[in-house]
């Protein structure tokens, strides 16, 4: 397969990436950043049940 | 054995002589079109029309037999061809040298096939005269770029051919390149010969002409070794091009149609000497899709900082999410000059946050207070996530661009072998 067939393939793929994240609102980059806290160490992320 | 004739490819007739040198038997298979018969044995040309094979000239044994035998048949591009000559030749110039195969077919006549670095090429005569200018060749409408100019000299040679070539010859060439094309014209005194040449892959010839032994590894970029096309390249960008406007048609469609929207906002102070508490929010609903949700912090922080543990607790399924989050920010002179550090105002995202029921825990922290603080907490719902379209229009945009390095590389190395270069190509001195 040439290399232009390929991009053409990874286009499709980045478009719909890019439509899925956005219809579930996922931030891919910057969404849920992590803070250390001041007391030292990293906050733990994520869901968790209580 | 002199003057049999035996049997040859369909519709041809091979004739079987001994060398007049050495006794070592000879075979012509393109009657009435072969002139001289070069011996492998004792490297003597021998005038293949004369019935008395007068020896012609006399050359250096071959150092090395070639890849494919003479009398090798073959099936290649479409016809059956017979290998009946071999030449090797050098640039006078350089000393580089290059191996070719004369082939022979009684209906399709000549062809050749040469041998450089391991890369292979298919030659036709082109009985066209091509059109030289300056820098470019012209044949059949097409345009060819200078490569290489010097003099071929025959170093060896063995078995029939059509002229009565012996080694020492020397023609002025010039190649123009176009790949996988080369346009070819060899010059002596009497004659111009324009031939043109394609890139042909190894496995190929291998495969046609059966060759057992291993094909010679390929070195450097060959002048007409095929690469990535300045046309399909054209074409990436153009697809590349319609991908971003695709993008952010896609982009715009997916993304909420209303702006973000608060759903909470709670401001308060903190008090130097007053006990610090959590705070738990009203509940707020989200509803629709997955969405993101930034909190953002807003403190009138001077020279210090204020933190919360906040937690996003969903009343129903019991599920929470905790994170941490701050402004800093800090000013002063020194030398005369202001600066100034951090900000009074963040905001921190948090991805496909389900419809629900939510309340917001927080837990502010800071140094000792010396002055109260207020501090603002706003919740927003969903808006556009342009990081999304950034992030897939850098995607998008890698691919050309290694594209465009590697092409660049590959020619670099490609012209790196002439001495007509274009700038652009031209070795770093």
């Amino acid at each position: 397969m040439t290399f232009n067939k390929l991009f053409l393939i990874f286009g499709l793929g980045v478009c719909g990436f890019v439509a899925y994240a956005n219809l579930n609102g996922w931030a891919v980059v910057g969404g849920s950043d992590t803070r250390y806290n001041r007391a030292g160490g990293p906050v733990v992320r994520g869901f968790y049940h209580k | 054995m002199a003057g049999e004739q035996t049997a040859g490819p369909a519709g041809s007739k091979a004739k079987v002589f001994n060398c007049t040198n050495c006794g070592a038997p000879l075979r012509v298979q393109a009657l009435g079109q072969t002139l001289v018969v070069a011996c492998a044995s004792c490297a003597s040309v021998i005038d293949a029309q004369d019935e008395r094979h007068q020896v012609l000239s006399k050359g250096a044994r071959l150092q090395a037999m070639p890849l494919i035998p003479i009398g090798t048949r073959g099936q290649f591009r479409g016809h059956l061809w017979e290998v009946i000559g071999y030449m090797v030749r050098y640039d006078k110039a350089s000393d580089y040298d290059w191996r070719e195969y004369l082939l022979f077919n009684p209906r399709q006549g000549f062809r050749w096939l040469t041998e450089a670095d391991g890369h292979w090429s298919y030659v036709v005569p082109v009985h066209t005269k091509g059109q030289v200018l300056g820098d470019t060749a012209t044949s059949l409408n097409q345009s060819y770029k200078l490569f290489h100019k010097g003099t071929a000299i025959v170093s060896q040679v063995i078995g029939e051919f059509y002229w009565r070539v012996k080694t020492g010859d020397a023609v002025q060439v010039q190649d123009f390149i176009r790949p996988p094309e080369v346009l070819s014209v060899e010059k002596t005194t009497d004659e111009q010969t324009w031939s043109l040449s394609t890139y042909v892959e190894p496995s190929e010839i291998a495969t046609a002409f059966k060759v057992t032994q291993t094909m010679p590894w390929r070195k450097g970029v060959a002048p007409n070794q095929p690469g990535y096309t300045p046309e399909a390249h054209m074409r990436l960008w153009g697809y590349a091009g319609l991908f971003f406007f695709a993008l952010l048609i896609i982009h715009l469609m997916t993304s909420p149609i209303r702006g973000t929207k608060a759903v909470y906002q709670y401001t308060n102070f903190l008090m130097p000497g007053e006990a610090i508490v959590p705070i738990v929010s009203e509940p707020f609903t989200l509803v629709g899709s997955p969405r993101v949700l930034s909190v953002r912090m807003e403190a009138d922080v001077d020279n210090s900082w204020l933190a919360a543990e906040l937690t996003l607790f969903d009343t129903k399924t019991g599920k929470g999410f905790e994170f941490e989050h701050g402004v800093e920010y800090y000013r002063g002179y020194e030398g005369g000059e202001h600066w100034s550090e951090g900000s009074q105002v963040r905001e921190f995202s948090i991805s496909s946050v389900p419809a629900g029921t939510y309340t917001l825990t927080m837990l502010p922290k800071t140094d000792t207070l010396t002055k109260p603080i207020s501090y603002t907490i706003t919740v927003k719902s969903g808006g556009v996530i342009w990081s999304n379209f950034f992030l897939g229009l850098l995607l998008l945009a890698v691919p050309p661009l290694v594209a465009m390095w590697r092409r660049h590389r590959q020619e670099k190395k490609r012209w790196s072998q002439s001495d007509f270069a274009p700038a652009v190509y031209q070795e770093d001195e």
